[in-house]
């Protein structure tokens, strides 16, 4: 007997496929296989496995084709919906995120100062009269606001409105694209 | 004025959601009577769970109706559906705990028909063979399922499992051969243990 790979064992897989296996067709290939041990164990293992193909499996319930498009087009709607909801999502979040790095900025700015502005204005808490404490407030913000004509502030302020520009330009184009 | 009524927003989204599949109702219908019961029986013999195997057909329907297709020929579109089940099947198995994989087939309209209908031997053939098969790796079971039972090619065997054809050959001859023997085991021992009995 032959061990190993044989070169007819697909047309032995083909005859037990067809049908042919058992009828005078087969005769040849039945001689073949008795006397080759790859061939034999293909027959062996095949009509094993087809055994238990042909068992029903009832208990599987097979939904019908209507149902499976049906449950395929829900599926898909929420999907393009997903998809619809995307561009804004993104946006938002980059909004968020620029907003945060705006006030990061702003904090790492004017920290120092605003930290000795409150100091100051703590201590105002006990001034004897409003008008006073307008003057105080006056005073504080034209310490502060002369900075506000530096470099730095206009850079972030155009940074800001460039990447505004670039957002509300990339929704446009995502709403275009779904379109 | 934009004015938008619910149902044209809904006949819009149909309308959207069907041009995403490739293929109408009427072609998926008759491609679903031709493959739905080749792909359940495939799925729940590799995973060996109907419930499961339910599941993972229909998400592999939907994942093939929006697929974009190289080619319209039945095999092809067979070939990949069946791809596309065999690898939610693997995803579900890397996500599955431990000792989940290998659970043994469940069906209890096959058992019940089994005891009732058949003879003894047949029950104990069919019993020997899921025995063998849960000993079987999932990639084992996979190959011979789709080569003795589906008469797929090693090319198409090795598009579905996602492996090179020239290594499917020696693997297939592997897990052919482990089954056999499994099987031949499990035939020698039956014969043994009603002699134990007898004795």
């Amino acid at each position: 007997m032959k061990t190993g790979f044989c070169g007819q064992e697909q047309q032995v897989l083909d005859a037990l496929r067809s049908g042919k296996w058992a009828g005078p067709w087969g005769e040849e290939l039945r001689r073949h296989a008795a006397g080759c041990s790859a061939c034999s164990e293909v027959v062996f293992v095949a009509e094993a496995l087809r055994r238990e193909e042909e068992l029903p499996l009832d208990d599987i319930r097979l939904p019908s084709a209507g149902f499976v498009w049906w449950k395929a087009q829900l599926a898909a709607r929420r999907a393009a919906a997903e998809r619809a909801v995307q561009p804004i999502e993104f946006v938002e979040r980059a909004a968020q995120v620029f907003g945060a790095v705006a006030v990061l900025g702003l904090a790492f700015l004017y920290g120092p100062r605003l930290l000795i502005w409150f100091g100051k204005a703590g201590g105002l808490g006990r001034a004897p009269g409003r008008a006073a404490v307008g003057v105080e407030w006056t005073r504080h913000l034209a310490v502060i606001l002369p900075h506000a004509s530096g470099q730095l502030p206009i850079l972030l302020l155009a940074a800001s409105a460039g990447a505004c520009i670039m957002l509300m330009a990339f929704a446009a184009y995502a709403v275009w694209r779904e379109e | 004025m934009w004015e938008i009524t619910v149902t044209e927003l809904e006949g819009a989204q149909a309308t959207a959601a069907e041009e995403a599949f490739h293929m109408d109702e009427q072609a998926f219908r008759v491609f679903y009577e031709k493959t739905a019961r080749p792909l359940y029986s495939y799925l729940s013999r590799i995973s060996g769970n109907v419930t499961l195997a339910e599941d993972l057909a229909q998400e592999a329907y939907y994942r093939f109706l929006r697929a974009k297709l190289k080619s319209s020929d039945e095999a092809y579109q067979k070939n990949y559906l069946f791809r596309i089940a065999t690898n939610l099947t693997h995803d579900h198995w890397r996500r599955a705990p431990r000792g989940a994989q290998l659970a043994p087939l469940q069906s209890p309209a096959a058992d019940a028909l089994l005891s009732s209908d058949r003879t003894a031997e047949y029950v104990q053939q069919s019993s020997d063979l899921r025995r063998a098969m849960d000993r079987m790796k999932p990639r084992e079971r996979e190959i011979l399922w789709l080569a003795y039972v589906e008469g797929s090619s090693h090319q198409e065997i090795a598009e579905v499992v996602g492996l090179r054809a020239g290594s499917i050959r020696l693997l297939l001859f592997r897990a052919r051969r482990k089954l056999a023997d499994l099987l031949r085991r499990a035939a020698e021992d039956i014969p043994d243990a009603s002699k134990r009995a007898n004795v």
